[in-house]
């Protein structure tokens, strides 16, 4: 008896449901792919991404779009305003069933009186290998100078959940920025406060703590981080920042007048340095090798007057370092910028070691306002490296790799040139990136009005382990200082903190 | 109609709210708190979402809603005053439910209108904590009749109302609450058990908030405890005084006195039932149920009417009340309203309007000094090119740096540098001042309009229509955008609209670095020589260096504007430099009047018995060369004075 009803329900169920949806087989074709926002036409999908809600921009009064993989129950969305938001749990059935095949989009529209017209099918793939679940980013306001409110979140990647890591509201306001994984893991993190409860905070070993990274034989404190694979040591650069504005393309210009490497040890609070990495060149931004027993960095020659510290070219360094053994090997240049005539920045190595991407552009390495600045792809075992195609007339600049090394995520303004926005591509085997899209968005219109920039977009397997209001706790307290490593040569590290002393000091706020 | 004190003390408190009004459209000016809060509401999701995630936030939120109606200034003021009234309608009826009839209504509601008003003149105050003391009121209001219905929950009530309170209004309103509904629980209280639980609710109320912090809310301590918000940027930061921590405590003082008044009345019949007051006088008993629902009404008209005519007390009762009133009023407005603020920021307002009169009329009958005034006096002076003309018919005790503003990054000055730069047709230096105050007010709709103007003279119609949207989203300037959607329709508007055409051919082009704003304005002059704007700031700043050989330099290598007349500061800064460098202006098409000669003869001989003394001569001279550059070298140049203007606040 209860079967008869359930299946009299269900039959009158699906009566109500087809006729309400248009017959959409008596329609004329449109030999052209349509217009949709964000464009998630022709890539490479995750097999657990969020819906890809997308919004039809083609003229209508009607508006209807079939999801579909072979051989089972297509996704139908029919509407008036052209949005297409699928619902979650029917999107990640279909994504499990369609792995490793092809994903089609079929829209259709229709002005009043008229036919449905149906264009191209939008063919995407979905890929065996998951993305990492979650990604962590800083979102803030176009300001330059000045900052109100600043935050760092994490967002589901699998759904549309976005919470903070730190809300800066919390914190009096302060600076929070260089967020940093350990090979993507949620369990071994960093995050930098400026200004207000300065420090850097660090999580390893299930242990909250907050650091004050400057010693006296150091330039300054950590800025540009990087986890060695243990998830030990960081590597950072330690830089003489200042920023400068300029009234064209390039907004804003972050330079330093001077910066050095330091190596710092979660587990003894030790931070080690040499002069190989301590020169008078400004040594930046390092990444360690995948097997940890080197770091890539960049450097540009010292700074000799303003022109020479905002127009510097870095090239690609490689040094070996034995962290256990506290050793460095001797550097060497991978790609010169005297060769080039570029500026390396953001260097970092895929997780199977064979890769390195790192960004190019006309000078400097703080690129995120250089329109000009594009993704570049290093084979490391053959020395080659070669524009990527993802690449925009606009900024392309900060990079992450996925746990796995097939996915990566990068900063882009592609969309109007002046908000960065996360964009994924999948990294085949071939060393072939796939067409970027977007970070999927609940409303598909979000990106038309969200006024804040995706700064430092860093993929993870899983979410962040301490919560928000620990991490908030754990700031407003006092940094604890670290210790220098008894084998940093402290009188190679005074003579050379003196002279580095001498270069041109960089512009005050008030100059500007 | 007959006059009893009851319809008395009711058109004394229209009286009241009329005159509130009025004094808060005409005096106040909720357009000057929207203007100097950029009061923003948008209807989407994610605006909501920003405060929906803090205690607080949700009063906030109606805030704004009702805040963004100040941009009109007499509905603006009536929805002020109407929050104020109704606070004190509450306070009124809450007051007699504990009290019975009590003769002081017309103090109560006097004195909350009044500290409501009170609050609103200082401009930086944030109409929000108006707000939270309202949902405050308005739950105790609720929270007494639902424990006439519910007397058994009246604690479990109690503290869920807190709870839910404290997330909707914050900790302060928390507090009002508390303290209100523990007045009356000891009013109606019944049960020993109740005694114990007060203290209980009490400490609830105090411990809640720091629980909130430790495990729900990623907010800083001090928000779930405050009032407002203590630690924002320094433009908007308002510094709760003695006005608003008494408005917040009137509600609970006054039920305090009621219940004080309740334990020593005379005759305890009086008091009336919670809810039945409206109906008649009733016996209360400890239960809180009326013993008599159908207690007749007194027959009081014809005893009134004789009191009346001899002079009924009652009347004189609400005189007297209504006399306090007035000279409170007095009094507080005395204090609490600064006049020279208000005008400072009248300025600035007609300012950022673009009323360039009403900026130069309003700041040369400012009394005091003031920097912004300054700047904003010079920036009218520009737009209506009078810059030269007029320059020192205000007093430039600045020196140069009433020009600009941009030496420094606080706060106060990137709204005033983004509107100055697009007026001076640098686009790019308004944009990169635009995105700095942007980090303050992120949904100002008057950045969001700037936005819009300079993506669309760059031509980036994409993102202009980005800044569109945003916009769209606030219900009060859908016209604004619709008009510039057909911008973004039919691009060939932006050529032809002649604002954006003028602007785009000022842009200087190619990259510099911009370390200071002389720099800037030669950019602009090379960019487009027929820019007056920057042609007359540059001479000008000279001036006010006191550089006559710059400003000669500057004069005589001109050939974009004609040389004759010659505005009356320049005339006079050439008399000087040929007095000074004792030879005439080297172009022999660059010269001064004769009558403008004889003017400094004049001045020479009415300056020199002071010598030095400046000040003796400021105030000597003041009358006949007050606004000439001349006076202005000798008696108020910075470099002169020595002045220490103190620029602007700090953002630390």
């Amino acid at each position: 008896m209860i079967n008869k009803l359930h299946f009299y329900i269900v039959a009158i169920l699906a009566t109500i449901a087809s006729s309400c949806s248009s017959d959409l087989s008596n329609s004329t074709a449109v030999d052209r792919l349509p217009v949709i926002f964000p464009d998630y036409s022709g890539i490479v999908i995750p097999p657990n991404i969020a819906p890809l809600n997308f919004v039809v921009r083609e003229k209508g009064n009607a508006f209807a779009a079939r999801i579909s993989v072979s051989g089972e129950d297509p996704i139908r969305i029919e509407n008036s305003n052209g949005k297409v938001e699928i619902d979650i749990s029917s999107w990640h059935k279909l994504l499990n069933k369609a792995k490793g095949k092809e994903i089609n989009i079929d829209i259709f529209v229709k002005e009043n009186g008229g036919r449905w017209q149906k264009y191209k099918t939008i063919v995407n793939r979905v890929a065996n290998d998951e993305i990492d679940n979650h990604l962590v980013y800083r979102l803030i306001n176009t300001g330059y100078v000045m900052w109100s409110a600043i935050g760092i979140y994490q967002r589901n990647l699998e759904n549309f959940d976005e919470t903070a890591i730190i809300d800066n509201k919390s914190i009096d306001n302060t600076c929070v920025n260089c967020h940093s994984f350990a090979r993507n893991s949620p369990k071994s993190m960093m995050i930098h406060v400026r200004a207000n409860h300065a420090g850097t905070v660090i999580y390893a070993d299930g242990k909250l703590k907050k650091i004050n990274t400057k010693t006296k034989y150091t330039l300054a404190a950590g800025a540009y981080p990087n986890w060695h694979p243990d998830g030990k040591h960081i590597a950072f650069s330690v830089n003489s920042i200042s920023q400068r504005f300029f009234s064209k393309d390039i907004r804003q210009e972050v330079s330093d007048a001077a910066s050095d490497l330091v190596v710092y040890d979660v587990e003894k609070n030790t931070i080690t340095t040499s002069p190989k990495v301590s020169t008078s060149s400004r040594e930046n931004l390092p990444v360690w090798s995948a097997d940890g027993k080197s770091l890539y960095y960049i450097s540009a020659p010292p700074v000799t007057d303003y022109e020479s510290q905002y127009n510097a070219k870095f090239s690609l360094m490689h040094i070996p370092y034995d962290v256990d053994r506290n050793v460095w090997g001797e550097a060497d240049t991978v790609i010169s910028a005297k060769k080039t005539g570029k500026s390396v920045t953001f260097p970092k190595t895929s997780p199977d070691g064979k890769y390195l991407m790192f960004t190019l552009s006309d000078h400097g390495y703080f690129t995120i306002h250089h329109p000009d600045a594009d993704l570049y792809l290093l084979d490391l075992q053959t020395g080659k490296f070669e524009r990527m195609d993802i690449n925009s007339p606009q900024t392309d600049s900060y990079h992450c790799w996925s746990s796995s090394g097939r996915w990566f995520v990068f900063s882009s303004k592609r969309i109007d040139g002046l908000y960065t926005r996360p964009f994924f591509c999948y990294f085949d085997s071939n060393g072939k990136a796939s067409k970027p899209f977007v970070l999927p968005q609940k409303d598909p219109e979000f990106y038309d009005s969200f006024l804040k920039n995706y700064n430092i977009p860093e993929l993870i397997t899983g979410p962040v382990e301490p919560s928000a209001l620990d991490i908030r706790d754990l700031i407003l307290t006092d940094a604890k200082p670290v210790q220098l490593d008894a084998s940093v040569d402290t009188t190679f590290m005074g003579q050379h903190l003196r002279k580095k002393d001498m270069n041109p000091k960089p512009l005050s706020k008030e100059e500007h | 109609m007959q006059i009893n004190s009851k319809n008395l003390n009711y058109f004394l408190l229209v009286v009241l709210s009329l005159a509130a009004w009025w004094f808060t459209a005409i005096v106040i000016n909720p357009e000057l708190h929207y203007f100097l809060r950029q009061s923003a509401f948008l209807t989407d999701s994610l605006f909501f979402q920003g405060f929906a995630r803090y205690p607080g936030g949700i009063a906030d939120y109606i805030s704004e809603f009702i805040a963004q109606f100040f941009h009109f200034k007499i509905f603006g003021s009536l929805l002020i005053v109407l929050i104020a009234a109704f606070q004190g309608i509450i306070a009124i009826d809450l007051v007699q439910r504990i009290a019975g009839k009590v003769k002081l209504s017309l103090s109560i509601f006097a004195l909350i209108l009044l500290l409501s008003i009170l609050v609103q003149c200082d401009y930086h105050y944030p109409f929000y904590a108006s707000v939270r003391l309202l949902l405050a009121s308005g739950f105790i209001w609720i929270f007494t009749t639902l424990i006439l219905k519910f007397p058994q929950t009246r604690l479990f009530i109690g503290f869920l109302m807190a709870a839910l309170l404290f997330y909707l209004a914050g900790g302060a309103a928390l507090f009002v609450f508390t303290a209100a509904i523990i007045l009356i629980q000891i009013r109606y209280q019944v049960k020993k058990a109740d005694w114990f639980l007060l203290p209980v609710l009490a400490a609830f109320s105090g411990v809640l908030p720091n629980l909130a912090y430790k495990y729900l809310f990623l907010v800083d301590l001090s928000l779930v405890y405050s009032i407002t918000h203590s630690k924002s940027p320094a433009i908007l930061l308002y510094i709760a005084d003695y006005k608003l921590y008494t408005l917040y405590a009137l509600l609970p003082a006054s039920l305090l006195m009621s219940l004080v008044f309740c334990k020593f009345r005379k005759n305890p019949e009086q008091v009336t039932t919670p809810g039945k007051l409206k109906k008649e006088s009733a016996p209360i008993t400890k239960t809180g149920k009326s013993t008599s629902g159908k207690t007749k009404k007194k027959p009081p008209i014809k005893h009134e009417t004789k009191k009346r005519k001899a002079w009924n007390p009652q009347f004189v009762w609400l005189a007297g009340q209504f006399l306090i009133v007035l000279i409170l009023a007095f009094v507080g407005l005395k204090f609490a309203l600064d006049i020279g603020k208000r005008n400072e920021t009248m300025v600035s307002f007609y300012g950022a309007e673009r009323d360039w009169t009403k900026v130069i009329n309003a700041a040369e009958n400012l009394k005091d000094y003031d920097l912004f005034t300054n700047f904003e006096y010079n920036k009218a002076l520009a737009n209506t090119g009078k810059l030269a003309e007029n320059l020192f018919d205000y007093p430039q005790l600045a020196g140069s740096a009433g020009l600009f503003l941009d030496g420094k990054v606080t706060s106060d000055v990137p709204f005033i540098c983004s509107d100055q730069y697009y007026d001076l047709g640098f686009i790019h230096e308004s944009e990169h001042w635009t995105f700095e105050a942007q980090t303050i007010f992120p949904n100002s709709p008057r950045l969001m309009k700037r936005l819009v103007q300079i993506n669309l003279i760059y031509g980036n119609y994409q993102v202009a229509e980005k800044f569109l949207n945003r916009l769209d989203k606030n219900i009060l300037y859908h016209d604004w955008v619709a008009k510039y959607q057909k911008y973004i329709s039919d691009t060939s508007l932006v050529a032809k609209d002649p604002e954006f055409s003028w602007k785009r051919k000022c842009e200087p082009t190619g990259s510099f670095t911009s370390a200071n704003y002389l720099e800037k304005l030669k950019k602009l002059l090379e960019a487009n020589p027929a820019n007056r704007m920057a042609w007359e700031y540059l001479l000008c700043s000279s001036l006010l260096d006191n550089d006559l050989g710059t400003f000669e330099s500057l004069l005589r290598k001109n050939t974009a504007f004609p040389k004759n007349p010659v505005p009356r500061s320049w005339d006079e800064a050439l008399v000087l430099y040929s007095y000074v460098a004792r030879k005439a202006p080297t172009a022999e098409d660059v010269s001064f009047t004769r009558e403008r000669q004889t003017q400094f003869v004049s001045f020479l001989k009415a300056m020199k018995p002071f010598g030095n003394d400046w000040q003796a001569a400021r105030r000597s001279l003041q009358k006949d060369f007050g606004t000439s550059y001349w006076y202005y070298t000798k008696c108020l140049s910075p470099k002169v004075t020595k002045a220490q203007i103190k620029q602007q606040k700090s953002d630390d």
